[in-house]
């Protein structure tokens, strides 16, 4: 049975982080008078998208995102999974996550999200060194951070996801190790370790001179490492930046990489909805607007329609981020060209950047760390 | 005589570059009201966008202009423009044959520079009366007496009472006029003798076909006259002639002895109307032509290739159309394994050669790749044969070689004294023989060297501009050919010899040259997924090794929020940034790799 993935994008945040390009406000752009508002346009989209709809959709993975979800209250968060429930067919085990930043947690604000139906947190922990995190903009320590798993855990969450940043200005390896020990010492069940990819329109690209970014070899290395690391202590790496305990691997993610269909709602939500894909537009008056009007349709584009051919290709770039990889059965199943796609990895399997076992074509751990380039040769 | 041709005078206007030759033509085309001033722009003559950007001449432009005389006598005067460059000396000896009188512009704050000298001389040897002028007396540090003084000293003949003049202000620009009427004689001949017409340049127009530029020295050519090439024998009917305006072509349907002017005659090619050529007339032809032109040989060979293999045919094209109008552009085709078709072309010298890059670039829109540049080396072969190799990949095989040797130069450079120590470590520096060196006066020194014409084709003259503040000027001609210590200098790829990349050196400089260019490579070379070794190799033997490390690691960036689409623009947009790149056996290498083998900086 087919089953979707819900995202909710929250587009508030406390102040904007120096690397961040998604779509959020900071606390000075908003009031807590808006944020009851957008909750309330949520619903409003919600309602309107089940309307005229004859079944119900099955939904295993509901994720709110950011952004900052945390700030919502306890109350927001009922609210919005109330109505999703009425509104889907929500599986009993579905995993319902929400991103949140150490520094708006308190246990309070923990023990009602969990009664909301919350069952995962993604922490945005970034680093554990205090000069890093300043640098960068968060506005928590380490100190907070740790406290805030400690609080989660109390309040009854046994589904914890922490992401930690490669490659921040200022980090050294010991630094970086640092922050991946005392992660793993947290013993979280889901751990993410993402590159930093400096965007234009951020403060930290437009000031990267002043700063002094650990080199490429440096982040190899870092990397290669970290993945040993996590290994030893029981995280297996099952996509390019992500690690989990057996049974904790994120579900509404694999979506995506799955090429799953998810909806989206909220600001700047992307949505994969009957082989169409969408993404709302990045204005929060706008939305706002539509609650009277009604007209969510309007406030998205359309960005492609995917036909059977692009169908094949999002799964060559999809389930190649995964350590699973592709199958190459699927793959021929999916288009009569995956010769052409096949052929072009043969370079790759020759040079040890890919691997290939039974049915199952795979990055191995170098060609991880270049996936992109080869992704690009691959597919353009 | 007549009285027709008494009132006619044909100059030209030299300079060393800088001195204000375009500046004072547009003071002159200004005050005869040649144009008005609404319809003036500055350096009018030059009206190719590349002489305006760069400030210099590059082809030679003629124009008539009504003047009257203080006499009260009305003249004709027609202006032949000429090139500064060294580079050009052709397009200025063509010129100087058409006239009978040049002005030789020297700036006042200057004074005599190499081509100064240059074209002084090559308008005595013509023949033509030299009326020296001396410009930019307004300036603070104009020094008029010392210049005067110069020019009778230097270049022997006489200043005194010559027009001192400002063509930036306008200052004195009749003296100009006045001069020319009354130091240049008259053009002489006679109109009804058989035809004698000196093609001094020519131009393709698509809507009336060749247009050529003459000078007729005998006789009188009309529209409808069957006119005869000399030296093809191609006869043609002429449909129009008439005398050359600023702004285009007036047509008057005849051109007597001593007038200048301009010719149609439907001629398609132009191979049919060499520069330099006599044109008579077909039932009534002269018995003799007249003197032409000492033919120009390319002295820079370059490969020029299309980024884009597909546009071969284009650039072919643009080369037939370019050859239009610059008789000192050769070419023809050769083919390279690194970058497959294209064109081997020869130049006057490298301006010469970046100026037809970017006319290719900018008139026909072509992004082009341009192999180093080469000079035509002489080897006497082991078989007692002697080849001329203008392409490094025809270079012998050492052991097929009997004895080599390379183009040289004899060298002018005046400069002030203070920079003449750092000057002679240069030309030392670029193996130069050092001749004589006099003092033109207390403050600069003229300087001989014979020099390897490679050693000043690359950078030599900026080299020579950096260690002087600017204040040296340069000039020589090719002397011949002396033997020397050559080598083949090769490059490879991952393994791959790269036949665009290679080129021919003085065995001393192959090290020093062959790190440069393998740490340059290095740079241009994106790294890719393995690693690449570069090695410059003398017949086998690597000389130099540099390596591009692979990759090891691009941004593992989250792929937020089901935001697929962008992701895959994301990996798009990376494949787009490659291919611009040029594939060379397995390793991929953007244009500018080889342009960095162009560029010998000194830094």
């Amino acid at each position: 049975m087919k089953k979707t993935g819900i995202y909710i994008h929250i587009p508030f945040c406390r102040s904007k982080c120096a690397y961040c390009d998604f779509y959020s406000l900071p606390a000075t752009k908003y009031s807590s008078e808006t944020v009851e508002e957008y909750v309330h346009a949520l619903e409003r989209q919600i309602t309107c998208f089940i309307q005229n709809r004859a079944e119900k959709i099955t939904v295993d993975s509901i994720y709110f995102g950011g952004g900052t979800p945390s700030l919502l209250s306890g109350c927001q968060f009922d609210m919005v999974l109330s109505l999703l429930n009425k509104s889907f067919d929500i599986t009993r085990d579905a995993e319902i996550t929400a991103e949140s930043n150490p520094c708006t947690l308190s246990k309070q604000k923990l023990s009602e999200m969990k009664a909301a139906g919350l069952n995962r947190l993604s922490l945005g922990v970034q680093s554990f060194s205090d000069t890093e995190l300043e640098t960068i903009g968060r506005l928590h320590s380490a100190a907070q951070a740790t406290e805030a798993f400690y609080l989660a855990r109390e309040c009854g969450f046994d589904n914890i996801g922490l992401d930690l940043i490669l490659g921040l200005p200022g980090q050294t390896k010991e630094s970086f190790f640092d922050s991946l020990e005392k992660s793993v010492s947290l013993h979280p069940e889901h751990l993410s370790v993402y590159g930093l990819s400096l965007e234009e329109d951020t403060p930290l690209y437009r000031n990267r001179d002043f700063y002094t970014f650990p080199g490429e070899e440096v982040c190899a290395g870092m990397f290669s490492d970290a993945v040993s690391r996590l290994a030893e202590n029981g995280y297996q790496r099952y996509e390019i930046s992500n690690f989990a305990m057996d049974g904790y691997r994120c579900r509404h993610n694999l979506h995506y990489w799955h090429g799953d269909e998810y909806l989206g709602f909220g600001v700047a939500a992307s949505s994969y909805f009957n082989g169409v894909r969408s993404t709302a537009r990045k204005d929060l008056r706008a939305f706002l607007k539509c609650r009277s009007s009604g007209d969510f349709d309007a406030f998205s584009v359309v960005e492609e329609v995917i036909g059977p051919e692009e169908k094949a290709r999002e799964y060559i770039m999809l389930s190649l981020r995964l350590t699973e990889g592709l199958s190459v059965s699927k793959l021929k199943e999916l288009t009569p060209d995956s010769g052409f796609y096949l052929g072009k990895c043969d370079n790759y399997l020759k040079s040890g950047l890919m691997r290939k076992e039974n049915d199952r074509l795979f990055f191995t751990e170098r060609g991880f760390e270049v996936s992109n380039s080869i992704l690009s040769e691959i597919l353009y | 005589m007549n009285e027709r041709q008494s009132h006619i005078r044909n100059f030209s206007i030299i300079a060393h570059v800088d001195h204000g030759k375009s500046t004072l033509a547009d003071r002159l085309l200004e005050i005869t009201k040649t144009v008005t001033s609404r319809e003036m722009e500055d350096q009018l003559l030059d009206n190719m966008e590349l002489e305006r950007e760069r400030g210099i001449t590059i082809k030679a432009r003629a124009v008539r202009m009504l003047y009257r005389h203080t006499d009260g006598e009305d003249y004709i005067l027609n202006l032949i423009d000429t090139p500064g460059h060294v580079d050009f000396n052709y397009e200025v000896s063509r010129s100087l044959y058409a006239c009978e009188g040049a002005v030789l512009v020297v700036d006042a704050t200057q004074g005599v520079e190499a081509q100064t000298l240059a074209n002084a001389y090559l308008a005595i040897d013509a023949g033509l009366e030299v009326v020296p002028v001396i410009n930019k007396i307004d300036l603070p540090s104009a020094d008029a007496v010392r210049v005067r003084g110069e020019i009778e000293d230097v270049i022997g003949i006489p200043a005194d009472g010559c027009p001192e003049v400002s063509a930036k202000t306008g200052l004195n620009i009749e003296s100009v006029l006045s001069a020319v009427v009354e130091q240049i004689p008259p053009p002489k001949g006679n109109e009804d003798d058989p035809l004698r017409a000196l093609i001094f340049d020519s131009y393709y127009d698509p809507y009336l076909g060749v247009v050529v530029n003459i000078r007729v020295f005998d006789g009188t050519v009309r529209t409808g006259d069957k006119i005869k090439m000399m030296s093809s024998g191609a006869v043609f009917e002429v449909t129009d002639v008439g005398a050359l305006e600023p702004f285009g072509l007036s047509s008057t349907g005849v051109i007597r002895s001593g007038e200048v002017g301009y010719l149609t005659a439907s001629i398609k090619t132009l191979s049919d109307t060499s520069v330099g050529d006599t044109i008579t007339l077909a039932d009534n032809p002269a018995v003799k032509a007249l003197p032409g032109f000492k033919k120009v040989s390319p002295m820079v060979f370059s490969g020029i290739y299309p980024e884009d293999g597909a546009r071969y045919e284009d650039l072919k094209d643009a080369l037939t159309k370019l050859r239009l109008n610059d008789a000192a552009l050769s070419y023809e085709p050769e083919t390279s394994l690194a970058l497959g078709f294209g064109f081997r072309c020869g130049f006057l010298g490298l301006l010469h050669m970046e100026i037809i890059q970017e006319r290719l670039e900018r008139e026909f829109n072509l992004d082009i790749i341009t192999t180093a540049p080469s000079v035509v080396y002489k080897i006497d072969r082991k078989d007692g044969t002697t080849v001329f190799i203008d392409n490094p990949s025809n270079y012998p095989g050492n052991d097929e070689i009997d004895k080599a040797y390379e183009p040289m130069v004899k060298a002018s450079i005046i400069t002030p004294c203070e920079y003449v120590g750092g000057i002679m470590e240069l030309c030392q520096d670029r193996r130069g023989i050092f001749l004589d060196m006099k003092y033109i006066d207390k403050t600069r020194a003229e300087l001989h060297y014979n020099l390897p014409l490679s050693e000043i084709i690359y950078d030599f003259f900026d080299s020579l501009k950096s260690r002087s503040k600017g204040y040296a000027s340069l000039d020589y001609e090719l002397c011949g050919y002396s033997e020397s210590k050559l080598v083949k200098l090769d490059f490879l790829l991952n393994g791959e010899p790269v036949d665009a990349l290679s080129f021919i050196v003085h065995e001393e400089k192959a090290y020093p040259r062959a790190r440069k260019i393998a740490e340059k490579l290095k740079e241009n070379i994106p790294r890719a997924l393995f690693e690449i070794p570069i090695q410059a190799a003398i017949g086998g033997k690597v000389i130099a090794r540099e390596t591009v490390k692979a990759m090891r690691k691009d941004v593992l960036a989250k792929c937020y929020g089901g935001d697929i689409t962008r992701k895959k623009k994301l990996l798009e947009k990376q494949k787009e940034g490659k291919k611009k790149m040029r594939r060379l056996g397995s390793v991929e290498v953007t244009p500018e790799a080889f342009m960095a083998v162009l560029k010998f900086d000194d830094d």
